[in-house]
């Protein structure tokens, strides 16, 4: 099976290893040395399944502090960033499901303005118009790009930030999610022509 | 694999994640599928989007905020390690001296707690002390086998007297403005099993003597009359009406009632408390009858008293009297006597 896909990224060479070993002996700059290289990962990663900027920043400080609280328990069976990265989801999508349960409850007027990645904006009561469409078709094709993301469950979102935006092999984002392999490529396959269709819709015949 | 199969592996295709024959079937497929090679352009461009959007850069306090929380989280360890460690090699005469300083307020709580538990023991000590005297002049005559049998009953009525003692000492100095049988509830309360007892075995006229009280009103209101006394339920009914009556004679029925009390909850042996018993309570003041004799009686002579009683015992025929002393709220048993053979004479009571 010449799958590259498969390869086992735990059995690939870590360049992560020296600094974790430094850091698991309690280097502190060792550990900096980590966070500064992986921060930004992370954070995109975090931003991209909550979909809150501020609320990405604080998951991701809580990600490595969480990471340096339990580094004596990693058995660097997976890469560092695999690892790191799965953390990372899970206080994600732990963050999400509360940024959502917390719009729901929160009571909204129907002619205060709604925010979105223009401003604040006038809620368009419902005329014959798409209006959701018609906004998105205002927009350049990389926001709407990232609404469709956005629109994906969260199962789904995960797999495709990790696939296509942040560029891990299968494995990893099986590691990192704990999934099986197959259902990592299934659900990747459905997320993307989630997408795709989407962005059939928003951008019409013009793509 | 059908057309449909190919469609689920593009995405994998894509990513050359396909083994070599199935990227060879699907390769084979895609020359005469119109739909599966649209779809897989499709495909390829929607992927291409999704990797150019732009990644959102960190802020620049970002790193140097986790490493302050990390920082803050090695410190609160380094702290548990102190507390728990450094002071067994760097404070160690500080614990000493702390060690000795609870030992020190230990021992101190331990000898201020001790003498507490002496003194709840005390008043029961004490009065067996004042009895003394009283019983000395009995000593030559032997003592009779009923002895474990009073001690059962003695235990919690001497208990009570104390208490009832203590109680009326400290609101001595006030007037007293509450009924008089309220004072003594406690000790009633404390011999309550013995006088359901009584009430059960001995007193079956007592019903009767309650619902009668009218005519011993006089009597109890007379400073110098003597007040029949039926049963300890009469008794208690009885003294609130006469202090309320008379209040001059408040302390009288309260003195009568606690000599009846006391020789029914003490005094009175358990072979007496038989059907057919009735006893009276007299105040031994000047004019009584039996004042005349009793005087000389050697009992009478070894204690000083406020006040002495006389409780006239009707056993089914069988005559005796217990002289009591009540002093400073105190009952005391001087002596029994019997009327054998025409006269009283002093029987041995333990």
């Amino acid at each position: 099976m010449s799958n590259s896909a498969e390869i086992s990224p735990a059995a690939a060479f870590d360049v992560d290893a020296p600094l974790v070993a430094a850091a698991r002996a309690g280097d502190l700059q060792a550990f900096e040395s980590l966070v500064l290289r992986h921060q930004k990962r992370m954070l995109n990663i975090a931003f991209r399944i909550i979909g809150e900027y501020d609320d990405a920043c604080e998951v991701t400080q809580d990600a490595f502090v969480s990471a340096w609280r339990n580094l004596g328990a990693f058995r660097q069976e997976a890469r560092f960033s695999t690892w790191l990265t799965s953390i990372t989801v899970n206080l994600s999508k732990n963050r999400r499901k509360r940024v959502t349960l917390q719009q729901a409850r929160t009571p909204r007027s129907l002619d205060a303005p709604v925010r979105t990645d223009d401003g604040e904006v006038l809620p368009d009561p419902p005329s014959g118009e798409p209006t959701a469409l018609d906004r998105m078709e205002r927009q350049d094709v990389k926001n709407r790009v990232q609404d469709c993301i956005r629109a994906l469950e969260p199962d789904f979102r995960e797999v495709i930030v990790l696939r296509d935006m942040q560029d891990l092999a299968y494995e990893e984002i099986a590691t990192a999610l704990k999934l099986a392999i197959g259902t990592v490529k299934s659900r990747l396959s459905r997320a993307r022509e989630a997408v795709k269709e989407c962005l059939k819709k928003t951008m019409g015949d013009r793509s | 694999m059908n057309h449909n199969d190919i469609r689920h592996k593009l995405s994998e295709y894509i990513d050359e994640s396909v083994t070599g024959a199935e990227k060879a079937t699907i390769e084979e497929h895609l020359k005469t599928c119109a739909d599966c090679s649209e779809a897989l352009r499709e495909l390829r461009k929607t992927i291409e989007q999704v990797k150019q959007i732009e990644e959102v850069e960190a802020p620049a306090w970002m790193a140097s905020k986790i490493m302050a929380k990390v920082r803050d989280e090695e410190g609160q360890k380094k702290s548990f390690w102190q507390r728990f460690l450094v002071p067994l090699f760097t404070y160690r005469p500080a614990q000493a001296v702390a060690v000795l300083f609870i030992a020190v307020i230990s021992y101190y709580i331990y000898t201020n707690l001790n003498p507490a538990a002496k003194y709840s023991e005390e008043p029961v000590a004490k009065l067996s002390q004042r009895e003394a005297p009283v019983e000395m002049p009995d000593k030559r005559i032997p003592k009779p086998s009923q002895q474990p049998e009073k001690k059962i009953a003695q235990e919690p009525a001497f208990r009570s007297l104390d208490m009832k003692y203590e109680y009326e000492k400290t609101a001595a100095p006030k007037p007293r403005e509450e009924p008089p049988a309220a004072a003594p509830a406690p000790a009633q309360e404390e011999s309550r099993p013995l006088k359901d007892e009584m009430d059960k075995n001995m007193f079956t006229e007592a019903p009767k003597a309650k619902a009668l009280p009218p005519p011993a009103m006089p009597e109890q209101a007379a400073p110098a009359g003597s007040t029949l006394v039926r049963g300890s339920a009469a008794a208690e009914k009885a003294e609130p009406r006469a202090a309320t009556k008379a209040p001059a004679s408040e302390n009288d029925a309260e003195a009568r009632q606690a000599v009846t009390e006391h020789f029914a909850n003490v005094d009175l042996p358990k072979t007496m408390k038989v059907k057919g018993l009735s006893f009276t309570t007299h105040g031994l003041q000047a004019g009584h009858p039996d004042l005349e004799w009793m005087q000389k009686t050697s009992v009478f002579l070894t204690k000083q008293c406020e006040k002495r009683y006389v409780i006239d015992v009707d056993l089914s025929g069988s005559l005796s009297k217990y002289l009591y002393c009540y002093d400073h709220r105190r009952v005391l048993l001087l002596g029994i006597f019997e009327f054998r053979n025409d006269t009283w004479s002093e029987i041995p009571h333990p």
